[in-house]
């Protein structure tokens, strides 16, 4: 156990305005149940104990229709106890993270959920995440979602189909991935939301790496609009979640078209890049502050493992 | 070093022959890495009102990576205009985020796109092209200034005050730190660099002018003006 409880507290608040930029890759999962967990225990159990919130149990929805369809093509979850369910010192700070890997053969290189949910001085921080990157036989983008709430009447929202590619040179990428898919659609569901307002990360890598289409907006109720947001959860983002999951499972997850031997080398690399700077922007700058040194640490390596980017 | 007068007419365009920029005309000295600077103007009658399009493009060509100047102002009304400002990057910013950091982290190029954005006027305008989208840089500064109705006078103010000043600030810093940018172009980078170059101006050329030009001028006019700049941008057609 940690021994930074105490100071999780303090450096949490701003902590919590630093959160957003990175919002790639934070530790969480969705379940303390492994491998084969059914969707309704999970869907009971708030995972680690942590208290149930709305965008939480979208997440959950959303990443037991990923499994469901999926199907074989991941591998049970092979985290250890440790890291599955963290927690800091008084636990005041609690995370889960499950990844399960493609199975040989799939084009899916794994597939990450994490929950994170700490107590700050005026009520409490939960992100959510779900990350599903495809390896190197395919070029279609990945799919990523994070969820930041940081009062009961505001939260970021961080959803899109990433780009593998530099667009600018592919145009005929983004007309298969996102403009033949409509993804647009989808994000303006929540643009046209009077609550919504887009997002822009302090971080210019992050701005740099997302699609023309990335859902990326804080949805703020305002004062005493805790049902608003609920409501809102529960309806338009968690349509806006499915129609984009089901877009990527239906066009990315299955695409085989080959990929290019030059453009494969200049794609993995694009990519570790990306995965790099994500935990450099997002991890390692807010974990420890919440967890101490040791249970971030011990997070930070096993996501470093699952992305491929174990530190030199 | 021959200047084109000023268009006189709503259906001519300008382009100052490369390689010279106006301000070394005296000196007769090429700037090595100006590509081109292209300038234009057009004023369009509508049934209620006009459209008026002002557009400053300075491109840099293979022998460095820094980033364009673009700046686009549409304006379809008297209280209304679209803003369009930025330092095109030449480069997949994912896969280099060093050029992030030196041509728009350093440079602070943020710190301007914020002075639009927190005008009360202003909202993010989000282009229709998902090309356009994708080729503008994390710092481009890309608004609506809507002053609604009977607000002339504060578009105008705005215009001559916070857009004329976050203009010229980026202005100097391209000129500062991309116009003037020494360092050398790794030969395997250069190729690349050049197909994303053509491909982006081709692109352009396609999403804006070939779709709004001949509705404007007829496909004559259009089809002369489109020409000169295919020529400028070195995108001829096939």
């Amino acid at each position: 156990p940690s021994r930074a409880s105490i100071s999780v507290s303090a450096p949490a608040r701003p902590a919590v305005s630093r959160l957003p930029r990175g919002a790639l890759r934070l530790p969480r999962a969705a379940s303390p149940l492994r491998g084969k967990a059914s969707s309704a225990v999970r869907a009971s159990a708030g995972p680690a104990g942590m208290p149930s919130v709305a965008h939480r149990e979208v997440a959950r929805a959303v990443a037991g229709e990923a499994e469901a369809r999926l199907g074989d093509r991941l591998l049970p979850s092979a985290v250890p106890a440790d890291v599955a369910e963290f927690r800091n010192g008084d636990g005041t700070a609690l995370g889960s993270l499950d990844v399960r890997r493609g199975a040989p053969g799939s084009s899916i290189d794994f597939m990450l959920q994490s929950s994170l949910h700490c107590k700050v001085p005026n009520g409490a921080i939960d992100i959510t995440s779900l990350f599903i990157n495809l390896n190197a036989s395919t070029d279609a983008p990945h799919f990523v979602m994070e969820f930041i709430q940081g009062s009961p009447t505001s939260m970021v929202v961080l959803l899109d189909l990433l780009p593998r590619k530099d667009l600018a040179l592919h145009p005929e990428y983004i007309e298969k991935y996102y403009g033949n898919t409509e993804a647009d659609k989808q994000r303006k569901i929540i643009e046209e939301l009077p609550q919504a307002r887009p997002y822009l990360s302090p971080s210019l890598f992050v701005r740099s790496a997302f699609s023309p289409t990335a859902v990326f907006f804080t949805i703020d109720c305002g004062q005493g609009g805790e049902s608003v947001l609920e409501e809102i959860v529960h309806g338009h983002l968690a349509s806006v979640v499915k129609g984009l999951l089901q877009i990527w499972l239906g066009t990315c997850a299955g695409d085989t078209s080959e990929v290019d031997e030059g453009e494969r080398e200049i794609m993995v690399k694009r990519d570790r890049t990306v995965r790099s700077k994500s935990i450099e922007v997002d991890l390692t700058a807010n974990l420890p502050r919440m967890f101490g040194p040791d249970v971030s640490g011990r997070v930070i390596a096993e996501i470093r493992k699952a992305f491929g980017v174990e530190e030199a | 070093c021959p200047r084109p007068s000023p268009p006189t007419s709503p259906s001519s365009a300008t382009a100052t022959a490369p390689p010279s920029a106006p301000w070394t005309c005296a000196a007769a000295r090429p700037a090595p890495r100006i590509d081109f600077m292209l300038q234009s103007s057009l004023h369009c009658k509508v049934p209620n009102g006009a459209i008026d399009i002002t557009s400053l493009f300075i491109n840099l060509n293979a022998s460095t990576d820094a980033p364009h100047f673009v700046m686009e102002f549409i304006q379809g009304s008297p209280t209304s205009m679209v803003v369009l400002l930025d330092l095109l990057p030449r480069k997949d910013l994912a896969l280099h985020p060093e050029y992030i950091e030196k041509y728009y982290g350093n440079t602070e190029a943020d710190k301007q796109r914020k002075i639009i954005e927190e005008l009360p006027q202003a909202r993010p305008y989000l282009s229709p092209s998902l090309f356009v989208r994708s080729a503008f840089s994390p710092t481009a500064v890309f608004f609506t200034i809507d002053c609604g109705q009977g607000g002339e006078s504060v578009l105008e103010e705005i215009v001559h005050g916070h857009l004329a000043s976050v203009v010229k600030g980026l202005l100097q810093i391209w000129l500062g730190t991309c116009a003037g940018d020494t360092s050398e172009v790794d030969e395997g980078e250069r190729e690349i660099m050049v197909k994303r170059d053509r491909t982006v101006r081709s692109k352009s050329i396609e999403v804006d002018l070939t779709a709004n030009l001949p509705r404007m001028f007829g496909p004559d006019v259009s089809g002369r003006v489109i020409a000169e700049i295919r020529k400028a941008f070195g995108v001829e057609e096939a």
